[in-house]
């Protein structure tokens, strides 16, 4: 408290006493000077309103995404996939730049997800095509007029696409089994139906 | 996971839990800048992280808000700025009244008049209040967070107030 003057250090002391800093023999001082002091009890109101603009500030909302929220689960899977939200964004990475153990599961679910991208596709089990046969001429059989009428607009369709296809090109023959292959439709000889297609 | 006193074991998450908005409240009035506030809050939680392996039994309150301070004048040294924000137009600023008791009642402020008072603070004055007023540290605590002797932290709450006080004065 070297170079203060009297009424500096009574002011800091009083500040010091509305924060319970005191020692004994200057609360003693303090107590004794406010009870007759009228310019001390001034400024004890004017050091008071300071303390009291600072703590009566209200508490500026913090943004979610600088807590660890627990880990992440089956978040990470969806951040994976761009499945999430853009308002999740920040908490996900904000979680991920501080929990090495997410970043871990996100790397492993990251290897997973290109090995299962990675694998061959497969060809149904004959059994499910039966069903799908099944299904679909039951399907025929309820509407015979739509399903003619819609395989036969395939039909002039395609048609008509191979026409003009030979119309452009002069000489290129089409083979109906390569467009079949291609387009994954399968032409029947003998049914009304004409056209069906495959599932895909 | 670390020790940080002899009865309680705190992770790393249980500090972000405990102290995340304290900080993070610290550092806004501090600033007067949510993204910096944000900034600092993971600076300080990375800091922490780490740091808490090698911690050694203490005065933990002492030892986070050293480790925040000295992040925050790691980012002020880093942008090579001081984040300020300008008094609001019209704001009218009176040194040296010595205002009526009816004259204080009379002065209700804002909390923007505040912040913007606070941010004309020297930054010792400005920090000490901040730690004291909105952090809620005693004076021992902030005299370890800012390593700075008991006596200085009472002189700078002071002048910090009455330098606020007399910001905050204007004719009712």
């Amino acid at each position: 408290m070297a170079g203060m003057t009297p009424d500096e250090r009574l002011s800091m002391l009083l500040s010091c006493y509305l924060d319970g800093e005191l020692t004994k023999d200057e609360l003693a001082e303090v107590v004794d000077v406010l009870e007759h002091d009228v310019a001390a009890i001034a400024e004890f109101r004017r050091l008071k309103e300071a303390r009291n603009a600072l703590r009566t500030l209200p508490t500026p909302r913090m943004p979610m995404y600088l807590l660890p929220a627990g880990h992440l689960g089956s978040e990470l899977s969806a951040y994976l996939d761009g499945e999430l939200a853009t308002g999740e964004l920040p908490r996900i990475s904000g979680h991920l730049d501080v929990c090495a153990e997410c970043r871990d599961e996100l790397a492993d679910l990251d290897r997973s997800r290109t090995a299962v991208r990675s694998l061959p596709g497969l060809e149904p089990p004959d059994f499910l095509a039966l069903a799908r046969d099944a299904r679909e001429a039951r399907t025929r059989a309820r509407w015979p007029a739509v399903a003619a009428a819609v395989t036969g607009l395939a039909a002039v369709a395609i048609a008509f696409t191979v026409g003009i296809g030979i119309g452009d090109r002069g000489t290129v023959a089409v083979d109906v089994a390569e467009l079949e292959a291609r387009h994954g439709a399968v032409v029947s000889g003998t049914s009304v139906t004409g056209i069906r297609t495959s599932s895909p | 996971m670390g020790t940080l006193t002899e009865h309680v074991d705190l992770s790393w998450e249980d500090v972000a839990h405990r102290y995340g908005r304290k900080i993070y409240t610290f550092a806004y009035r501090l600033t007067g800048n949510p993204d910096d506030a944000a900034d600092l809050v993971q600076d300080v939680l990375l800091r922490v992280r780490k740091g808490l392996e090698n911690y050694t039994p203490g005065s933990f309150e002492g030892w986070l808000w050293r480790i925040t301070r000295n992040a925050f004048l790691d980012g002020v040294r880093k942008k090579k700025r001081r984040p300020t924000v300008p008094f609001p137009e019209g704001d009218h600023v009176a040194y040296g009244s010595s205002p009526s008791p009816d004259e204080v009642l009379a002065s209700v402020r804002l909390s923007d008049d505040v912040q913007s008072a606070l941010l004309k603070l020297p930054f010792e004055f400005r920090e000490a209040v901040v730690l004291c007023d909105v952090v809620g540290l005693t004076y021992e605590e902030i005299s370890a967070a800012i390593d700075a002797p008991v006596g200085t932290v009472r002189s700078r709450i002071h002048r910090g107030r009455s330098q606020l006080r007399e910001m905050l004065t204007w004719p009712v």
